[in-house]
């Protein structure tokens, strides 16, 4: 059923998929995309909230805020793998571990 | 809503920050290598213009954008702070991106970007300005960190620091959509809120509006501070600040230090001022997030100043430093949403002011000493500075005073006002006094340093670089250090004017 219940359930379950996938993983370039899966966990919420908005009509600031997120993920990637690329040249290497030369 | 020459006006530091981001990559791409002496001019002459133009809006406390922007007293100040670091760093980077062969457009371009970030932040009244401030600002201090990009430290920092960073804005933006919901759910239902403009639903004072129980507001606020936590480098999300700091090449660590605590302080400033007024008696939301936010306070005060200890590079005991420092300031803002009076929020305005100053000159300081291989960054480095060059060790010594609190310093004054606040607010005299003991405990590391200058001999072959040619770094270093000491001794003014900024703001 297409509820605001269930649609933010899937808003939730998207977000925390990405947040694993962040903490968990050992790979730049997967936690990139899991940086993605979060962003987009979002914009299922605010879409959702702006469909079911009980107004009298609807809510576009919603759907508005979705498009300026896409903007800014795509301005986020395209620096992030920018920067994976910089720090590949350096240490020929995606591993997270392997981010060892500042520490305490 | 239409977009008229009034938006624009009240739009112009902004305007102009951007403009002169382009002239100067547009600039780099027609410039032989000598012309490029040219780029520190523009961006300079593009932050001064941006600070005089904010000057003249103030008093107008009006809305623009359809009330996505504020400008206020509040947005002014916090505003001219992001200008001040903007300005100081880029004296600061003249000579050192030159050495390290990053003089290009696209670094003073990205800098004042980020101060075109900063100072929408500090203006923002709704959730979707916030957001598109804080990344504004963010992205351009990733690349920043990164610049130096074939050292290894460089990337690395820029890499940990985009990874943590991109992490927190998505617990921030899950926050505005939860906030978004709560403001939906509840204030449609009610028809508090069926104005014809729609944006009016994102609108920072519209979650006023919302019940105090709503769990999605609850939650939203949770998520959002701790966004606003990671920017800023709260404990328990500070892990990334060390790091970065000590990767980036140091005019950019002064630079983002500063920048980026102007900005987001004013958006937690503004928040609690304005969605979550405390009415004096215990309203649910007003009290957990001043209580959550005074745990958070503490934690990071305590934390950044005994981490601080251990630290025997310098950059990165300056990093651990500015998070006792963001500390310090949560306690003024958590007084602030606890109190009608303008006294502790003022005191915010004033801490951020010297705080950002201070910053610049401590790292302008390691900018200043930098030379061709890399920086001065172990403390036993910097043993016999005072006796190769007295000026450059009296200005650091100036600075770890300030940042420890001695008088007669701006950082003295700063922690004055904001521990007097807390005591005088009985409910956070425990704040206070954690602060206070925080404070002394940081005095040791800050006068390691002093001491190693002063009482030691150089390290064997060290040569200090002589830094006679480094007119801008010297000049960005004098007037820091005119106004560290100028805002200890006669703080009269601008607290007076911090005042006035805080009453602007409804």
């Amino acid at each position: 059923m297409l509820t605001l219940h269930n649609c933010l359930l899937l808003s939730a379950l998207l977000f925390a998929t990405g947040v694993f996938g962040v903490i968990a993983r050992r790979n730049v370039l997967i936690v990139l995309m899991s940086i993605e899966l979060m962003l987009n966990g979002v914009n299922v919420a605010f879409v959702s909230f702006a469909k079911f908005y009980p107004g009298s009509s609807l809510a576009p600031a919603g759907h508005v805020f979705v498009l300026l997120t896409m903007a800014v993920a795509a301005a986020e990637a395209a620096v992030g793998l920018a920067i994976v690329i910089a720090w590949f040249r350096n240490r020929k290497t995606t591993d997270t571990d392997d981010m060892r030369s500042l520490r305490w | 809503m239409t977009l008229g020459a009034h938006d624009l006006q009240l739009f112009a530091p902004v305007l102009i920050l951007l403009g002169s981001a382009a002239v100067a990559v547009t600039a780099d791409l027609f410039a032989e290598k000598i012309e490029r002496g040219a780029l520190p001019f523009i961006s300079l002459g593009g932050t001064v213009a941006a600070a005089i133009s904010l000057l003249s809006l103030w008093g107008r406390n009006e809305e623009a954008f359809g009330g996505a922007l504020r400008i206020d007293g509040l947005a002014i100040v916090m505003g001219l702070a992001a200008c001040a670091a903007t300005a100081l760093s880029v004296l600061m980077s003249a000579s050192y991106v030159r050495s390290a062969g990053v003089d290009f457009g696209e670094y003073y371009g990205l800098m004042l970007t980020a101060a075109a970030g900063a100072v929408i932040l500090a203006q923002a009244n709704d959730l979707m300005s916030v957001f598109l401030g804080i990344e504004i600002m963010s992205i351009a201090v990733y690349c920043l960190t990164g610049i130096t990009r074939d050292r290894e430290k460089s990337t690395e920092a820029a890499m940990k620091y985009f990874i943590m960073g991109a992490f927190s804005t998505g617990f921030l933006l899950f926050g505005i959509a939860l906030l978004y919901g709560a403001v939906v759910t509840t204030g449609g239902a009610d028809g508090i809120l069926q104005s014809p403009s729609q944006s009016a639903l994102l609108r920072l004072d519209a979650l006023a509006r919302v019940p105090a129980n709503t769990p999605l507001l609850v939650a939203g606020l949770a998520l959002f501070l701790v966004g606003a936590a990671f920017k800023i480098g709260a404990v328990p999300f500070h892990a990334w600040t060390p790091d970065a700091y000590e990767g980036a090449p140091a005019p950019v660590t002064g630079f983002m230090a500063g920048v980026v605590k102007a900005g987001v302080f004013a958006v937690l400033l503004r928040t609690a001022m304005v969605s979550f007024p405390s009415p004096g008696i215990d309203v649910e939301p007003a009290s957990t997030w001043s209580g959550a936010l005074a745990f958070v306070a503490a934690a990071t005060m305590v934390v950044g100043n005994v981490c601080a200890l251990a630290q025997t590079n310098l950059k990165r005991l300056l990093a651990y430093s500015s998070i006792g420092h963001s500390g310090v300031i949560l306690v003024g803002v958590v007084v602030a949403s606890e109190s009608q009076n303008p006294a502790p929020a003022a005191a915010v305005l004033f801490y951020v002011l010297a705080y950002v100053i201070m910053t610049a000159g401590s790292f302008g300081l390691i900018s200043l000493l930098a030379r061709e291989g890399g920086e001065l960054e172990n403390l036993s480095q910097f043993s016999g500075l005072a006796a190769r060059r007295p000026a450059a060790a009296a200005a650091m010594t100036l600075f770890m005073a300030s940042l420890a609190g001695i008088p007669p310093t701006a950082g003295f004054m700063g922690k004055f006002l904001i521990f007097r606040e807390a005591i005088n607010n009985r409910e956070f005299l425990w704040l206070a006094i954690t602060g206070i003991a925080a404070s002394i405990v940081s005095a040791y590391y800050y006068l390691k340093i002093v001491v190693a200058m002063y009482m030691r001999d150089p390290e064997k072959g060290e040569e200090f670089p002589r830094g006679d040619d480094r007119w801008g770094a010297i000049l960005g270093l004098a007037l820091a250090s005119i106004a560290t000491v100028a805002l200890g001794l006669c703080p009269a003014k601008v607290i007076d004017w911090c005042t006035a900024a805080i009453q602007s703001v409804n």
